[in-house]
């Protein structure tokens, strides 16, 4: 597998001369994706998967909540792919839950994070000066806390539970894009066209929208399949913990959980969650490194 | 040197003043009364929640509140476990070793694994070797860090029984056993941060095994080994101490969960019953301590910094 083309491969020439538009960038930016076949592959995966989640109530065989006590903790079987838990309920349905729960939350908890970072980083980036140094500092600030610590913190002032951990990891990951949204509208803002736009007086709410934004695209996606990746981990770490998803519901994480009361009689129990995991994860960075990879050189700063 | 740590510990005032502001306003967004949970909760009557509020000065303004939160920092006062009773300060004392010892350990442990799988992968990029360790590296930073201690539980602690699975012995009581106690925390910890230390340094070492004066160095006669050790390694490693810097916070996280599995009396297992027993103090001490920590490793990082790299001393 090749995941370093970064060094190898050297990115395609960006359209030098030709004025960088929205859509010319976008153009070139999926051509180049096109050929990071990892990439490409692990992008077809996560729709698999996702798929899969989603529409685990219409193909999965069991009640996710609900199983038999005399079956409980059977090793896999024809009628249990995954055998079943300390319950009886059958593993590998709850896996789809499960993975249902943590695709869900993931996405919320980057949702939570774009919607801090990317208005405090567009302000910090294209407004710079005393406005960019206060909204730095507070960003140092929660960037020197460990983040799994102060995702706890959060959860343990706020109580245990999915929102409180999707809020919480959220929080956590939104100084992440405030500096690739800062970044990214730091560079925009030298560009010759948006200093052009200034000086025929646009206002700054048209620039950003019009120029910046577009050309933020492509940092954001990447920003945003790492984070997934990210907190997903986040998320099954807390529900691991106990302090995210409460039973009967599950993600992959509290299900690892579950596995790890359950080791000594039932160590299969871990595997298709843990398994499960991984591929998300490794997933969601090959494609956010192959995303990375077809940005141009311009794009990338 | 001493005008570079200078400027980076007055850097420091105003992250750390902001990050006491967000511990201490983490109280704001509790719900729930604290004084009435001072009092005892719901049974407590309307003047002993006044009388409680008082006396935990919850009725002054939010400044002053933060001003003597902040006094109560430089004085080691962090306030008392709402359980026990015990001063925060001296709860964490008691369990930041335990901790520390296992960062240590994960720290040693990524080194060992990254340093070698690091160099190995780049002095023959593309080449079989090279792939293995991007591969491997690839799924290490993909895995949770519990995901790992389970496994290791499973193989080495119940199947081979070489190490125990739970528990923690102080260094000062037996040596060997603090030591077998903490290898396969350890090693849970600081498998993905083998994995991102491996291939950055792989990234840089393919920087500057690229630059002129090491093909000089080559052509002088200096063996591939000499070459490494001699000359690339200090310029490959500068951008490495960037990524250790950073994972000082993620191992710092991980010790939560990693403490979980292997029952270590740390930090981390503090923290967890903090939440469970809703005992903000300690998750405010503790969360203030973690950031600290945090600080002073960007400080030494960036010091470590310009002495790997002297032009970034004048700057």
């Amino acid at each position: 597998m090749s995941v370093e083309p970064d060094i190898t491969v050297p990115a395609a020439p960006a359209a030098a001369g030709s004025p960088p538009t929205g859509t010319a960038v976008r153009v070139g930016f999926l051509r180049r994706f096109r050929r990071q076949r990892a990439a490409v592959a692990a992008l077809a995966i996560l729709v698999l998967i996702t798929l899969a989640a989603v529409l685990a109530p219409w193909w999965t065989l069991y009640d996710p909540a609900g199983g038999s006590l005399s079956d409980a903790l059977s090793g896999p079987s024809g009628g249990h792919w995954l055998g079943t838990d300390d319950l009886g309920r059958d593993v590998f349905t709850r896996m789809m839950y499960g993975a249902r729960l943590s695709l869900g939350a993931a996405v919320i908890a980057v949702g939570v994070a774009m919607a801090i970072g990317l208005p405090l980083g567009l302000i910090a980036g294209y407004a710079g000066g005393l406005v960019d140094s206060a909204i730095m500092r507070v960003n140092d600030a929660l960037m020197s806390f460990p983040p799994l610590i102060l995702a706890i913190s959060i959860v343990g002032f706020l109580g245990a539970g999915l929102t409180n951990a999707m809020i919480a990891i959220g929080v956590i990951y939104a100084p992440r894009f405030m500096r690739v949204v800062r970044g990214a509208a730091m560079a925009v803002r030298e560009e010759t066209y948006v200093e052009a736009a200034r000086m025929m007086g646009a206002p700054a709410h048209r620039i950003v929208r019009r120029h910046v934004l577009p050309n933020i695209l492509s940092p954001l996606l990447v920003e945003i399949s790492l984070s997934l990746g990210f907190a997903i981990i986040a998320e099954a770490s807390l529900s691991f913990i106990g302090l995210g998803v409460q039973p009967p519901s599950a993600s992959l994480g509290s299900m690892l959980g579950e596995a790890f009361r359950h080791l000594r009689d039932a160590p299969v129990y871990a595997i298709g969650p843990g398994v499960a995991i991984m591929i998300i994860v490794l997933s969601l960075n090959v494609l956010g490194d192959g995303l990375r990879d077809s940005l141009g050189r311009r794009a990338m700063r | 040197m001493l005008r570079l740590l200078a400027r980076r510990l007055l850097m420091s005032v105003p992250i750390l003043v902001i990050v006491t502001f967000v511990v201490f306003f983490l109280l704001e967004i509790a719900p729930g009364d604290p004084a009435r949970l001072a009092a005892g909760g719901q049974a407590a009557s309307a003047a002993d929640v006044a009388e409680a509020r008082h006396r935990l000065g919850l009725d002054e303004p939010l400044w002053t509140r933060y001003w003597h939160f902040i006094e109560g920092l430089f004085t080691g006062d962090l306030g008392q476990s709402i359980f026990s009773g015990q001063p925060v300060l001296s709860a964490i004392a008691e369990r930041a070793p335990v901790s520390l010892s296992l960062m240590a350990g994960a720290l040693i442990v990524a080194m060992l694994i990254a340093l070698p799988a690091g160099i190995i992968a780049a002095t023959r990029p593309g080449g079989i070797a090279d792939r293995v360790v991007m591969l491997i590296s690839a799924g290490g930073v993909a895995m949770p860090n519990f995901l790992i201690g389970l496994l290791l539980v499973l193989v080495f602690a119940l199947n081979l029984q070489i190490f125990p699975a739970t528990g923690y012995v102080p260094f000062e009581q037996s040596p060997a056993r603090w030591f077998q106690s903490l290898v396969l925390p350890s090693v849970a910890l600081g498998v993905a941060a083998a994995a991102e230390i491996a291939r950055f340094l792989r990234a840089s070492m393919l920087d500057v095994l690229d630059q002129d004066y090491i093909r000089t160095a080559r052509a002088k006669g200096i063996g591939v080994r000499g070459v490494v050790g001699k000359h690339a390694m200090k310029n490959a490693f500068a951008p490495v101490l960037t990524v250790l810097g950073l994972q000082v916070r993620i191992l710092l996280g991980g010790t939560v969960v990693i403490e979980q599995i292997f029952n270590l009396p740390g930090l981390g297992s503090l923290t967890v019953k903090a939440v469970f027993d809703r005992d903000y103090p300690i998750i405010q001490g503790v969360a203030i301590s973690a950031a600290l920590v945090v600080v002073v490793a960007n400080i030494l990082v960036d010091v470590a910094y310009g002495y790997l790299n002297p032009k970034l001393r004048a700057a």
